[in-house]
């Protein structure tokens, strides 16, 4: 109630030409993953965005959204270690407005779903803020946090290991190649699922 | 999305290029279900094969469970011709699945052969799964044989002066086709291909073949591996290498000696069984039959053919202990008989001796069973366990004169109870190994003429096939399988051999067909029309795939040193292998309706 007011009141604060976009909302959540120049926001570019849409139990790879983005400053090579996106891959993307105004488009109104969401929407933000006149109105879901309420009520009071391998471990999701956006939207959609399904109650599986 | 995010390196797929699953894979989504969730219902349309990334999914008719798909498993592959899937899927636990599209599963069919084939191809079609772990070690054994372990054939050696007429002869008289030429430090060859050239140069017959050999010699050291002879035949397109030890010539190895070896080590086994002058040598033989099953199994031969080629080698065997065993006057009148699966060509792993005689009045009873007596601890001591059963000629019960048997059958033939099919069916299978096949001819013309027209007697035989409750023990093995970590064991005699083996035997046997292996009488069948071609086919494929399962399960037992039997453990098979299998019974299923309606016997 409380997020929802919040959300139609930054709603009010978006440019006209984007505000239809976000009334666009089918239930649909939004698995989005960016890979970046840097873990500082200040500092990060946007090398790759990915988002793959979940509806209801079916992720809908075939229609998944991925762009290359071209960063202003080349990537630092510890970086290129990670993303394996090296200067030369990068340079053949997109500028990154265009990039974003499709990902706009992609995810409309629909809820966020991300992996330490926060960050990668504040990288988005940087960008998006000229463009819009304010931050990405949508609802947010973190995996981690939704996460860490399974582990919490299964073993109240324990320590729960939030790292990425040992969730993918708990909740027996098949591993897929890291720090390659694409994998990782989609990762992080096939957990989002395997834990809404802990949280379901027993009577309603035999639907 | 790119090829390669989830790998599809087994089959069907690691026949594709990467293309190929890029296109498949392009339009592919992925489906989460919880446990306890409808994936598909009956009559639903499908537009998605689905593979089984994740969790174990159950296929449903009537409320039992008549399939088991898990990891790398895909269904419903009927449906993608139609379009629409018969039977209820249902997530046994969480499940994820990637569906890929009906459409591009057609066109990846189209693109490749071999791909389509697993999906349209019927199971006697469908390609061979490749031998597995245990097969590549057999392979191992052969690609580290030696020359030596063929063995060379001793070389003719011919001075250059002599005549081509005398090498022809030379060659005639030692059945070969190439002679070495000494040419004082030189050695050279002559072979049948300098014989045409010569006549076709019109060379006079008394020049001297020093003159029209070859001198560079193709060479191979006796304790190289065979693999390089084979790569220096096929590179230089000749049909023999020079064996040497030292740099010496000492034999010749022609391409056909190492293509049968490649082929089989069998000639090598049959000639180990005529040579063999007493049982220690038989025994020795035997061990070489069980070497040449594994071997020949992981070079991929046909079961069925596997199986004849071991019934070849038995039978002589058995002659061969036979004439060890039995004195002259005693061979002289009887008639061994290998019955049931050793007589049909059947039994690939020695599992059991089914074994009799039939002699000639003339002769002193007490001699022959003295003699069978011998014989069947012989093939004990060999390595044929005892039939459970007791049919084996050391048992008075099988063994007598034409006379006896023909009392035999008429009982058989006239008062059948529940044992007695057993021992009819052993019989009807009779092959003879030695001793001429003009007794057992004999008695199986007198059985036809006793129950020729007979239906219910055959309906009598027939009604066997129903003694193992198929559907269930079926049900009970796919419910099994649902368990991952449960051991999901299933006899597939009963379950899927049998029904198959003895349908076909009472048919046969009412439609007066002579051979007795399954695969024979099913193609007869097929030509008289009884059994539709199209099925017939279909059995024999299913039969020789569930032998091939036995075997493979037979063979990983013993080299476990445990004794090999009927049971299938599935966890030990490829999804290709579960999926024939589910095939094969439901085939052998289809089969046992057929001949129930045949023989009516739901009447009894």
């Amino acid at each position: 109630m409380c997020e929802s007011l919040f959300a139609a009141l930054r709603k009010r604060r978006i440019r006209p030409a984007y505000r239809a976009l976000f009334d666009q909302d089918d239930g649909q959540i939004v698995s989005i993953d960016c890979e970046t120049t840097s873990l500082d926001v200040k500092q990060a570019e946007l090398l790759a965005i990915a988002a793959v849409k979940i509806d209801g139990g079916r992720i809908a790879v075939s229609t998944a959204f991925q762009a290359i983005v071209r960063p202003r400053s080349a990537p630092d090579s510890d970086n290129v270690r990670i993303h394996g996106l090296r200067p030369v891959d990068v340079h053949a993307g997109a500028a990154p407005e265009e990039a974003l105004r499709v990902l706009l488009d992609f995810i409309g109104g629909r809820t966020l779903l991300g992996y330490y969401l926060e960050y990668d929407v504040a990288v988005l933000n940087k960008y998006l803020k000229p463009l819009l006149g304010t931050a990405l109105p949508n609802r947010k879901r973190e995996l981690s946090s939704r996460y860490h309420d399974w582990r919490q009520r299964l073993y109240p009071g324990a320590y729960i290991d939030l790292r990425w391998e040992t969730m993918i471990h708990r909740l027996e999701i098949p591993a897929l190649p890291r720090h390659d956006a694409m994998n990782d939207a989609i990762t992080a959609a096939m957990m989002h699922l395997a834990l809404e399904e802990r949280f379901r109650p027993p009577l309603s599986r035999n639907k | 999305m790119a090829a390669g995010r989830f790998d599809l390196y087994f089959p069907p797929f690691n026949g594709l290029t990467p293309a190929q699953k890029e296109d498949l894979t392009e339009k592919a989504d992925l489906l989460f279900f919880g446990g306890g969730e409808e994936i598909l219902a009956p009559e639903r349309k499908v537009d998605a094969l689905y593979l089984v990334l994740k969790g174990i999914v159950g296929e449903m008719a009537a409320g039992e469970v008549t399939g088991v798909y898990r990891e790398e498993d895909i269904f419903d592959s009927r449906s993608l011709l139609t379009g629409r899937v018969e039977n209820r899927f249902v997530a046994h636990e969480e499940t994820l699945l990637y569906a890929l599209p009906r459409r591009a599963v057609l066109a990846a069919a189209e693109d490749s052969p071999e791909f389509g084939a697993y999906f349209f191809a019927r199971i006697s079609e469908k390609p061979r799964s490749p031998a597995r772990v245990g097969g590549q070690m057999e392979w191992h054994n052969i690609l580290t044989a030696t020359i030596r372990d063929v063995g060379a054939r001793t070389p003719v050696f011919l001075d250059a002066s002599s005549s081509i007429a005398l090498a022809a002869r030379a060659m005639r008289e030692n059945h070969c086709r190439a002679v070495l030429v000494l040419d004082g430090e030189r050695v050279g060859i002559f072979t049948m291909s300098n014989f045409c050239d010569a006549i076709a140069d019109a060379v006079p017959r008394d020049s001297p073949i020093g003159a029209r050999a070859y001198y560079t010699l193709y060479c191979c050291d006796e304790d190289e591996h065979v693999f390089s002879a084979l790569l220096l035949m096929t590179r230089h397109n000749i049909q023999r290498v020079v064996v040497t030890k030292k740099g010496k010539p000492t034999g010749v190895l022609p391409q056909i000696d190492l293509l049968s070896f490649f082929s089989s080590h069998s000639h090598l086994v049959s000639k180990q069984i005529e040579q063999a002058a007493d049982l220690d040598g038989l025994i020795e033989a035997g061990g070489g039959i069980d070497a040449t099953i594994a071997t020949l199994n992981a070079t991929g031969m046909k079961t069925p053919q596997l199986a004849r080629l071991v019934q070849a080698l038995d039978m002589r065997l058995m002659e061969r202990l036979w004439q060890l065993c039995a004195p002259p006057e005693v061979a002289a009148g009887c008639t061994l008989l290998a019955l049931g699966s050793g007589g049909r060509g059947e039994q690939i792993l020695k599992t059991d001796q089914d074994n009799a005689l039939i002699f000639s009045d003339a002769l002193d009873p007490a001699a022959v069973e003295k003699a069978a007596a011998a014989f069947c601890d012989g093939l004990l001591k060999v390595g044929y366990p005892p039939c459970g059963g007791g049919i084996m000629a050391n048992q008075p019960a099988w063994r007598g004169t034409e006379r006896d048997w023909r009392e035999r059958i008429t009982r058989w033939a006239h008062s059948p109870d529940k044992e007695t099919w057993m021992h009819l069916a052993a019989w009807l299978d009779a092959e003879t190994v030695a001793g001429g096949t003009a007794r057992l001819d004999a008695c199986r013309q007198y059985l036809s003429w006793r129950v020729r027209g007979e239906r219910q007697w055959f309906g009598w035989l027939a009604r066997a096939i129903s003694q193992f409750d198929h559907l269930q023990a079926e049900n009970r093995f796919w419910r099994q399988l649902l368990h991952r970590h449960g051991e999901a064991h299933f006899d597939i005699k009963k379950g899927g051999i049998f029904p198959i083996v003895h349908g076909v035997r009472v048919l046969a046997v009412e439609a007066g067909i002579m051979p007795v292996n399954t695969f024979e009488r099913l193609e007869a069948l097929a030509v008289a029309g009884v059994i539709e071609r199209v099925f017939a086919d279909d059995l024999a494929g299913a039969l020789a795939f569930m032998m091939k399962l036995r075997l493979d399960g037979g063979l990983g037992a013993r080299r476990w040193g445990k004794e090999a039997g009927n049971i299938v453990d599935t966890g030990a098979l490829s999804s290709l292998e579960r999926d024939s299998l589910r095939e094969s019974l439901a085939l052998a299923r289809k089969f046992k309706t057929f001949v129930s309606r045949h023989y009516q016997l739901g009447r009894f």
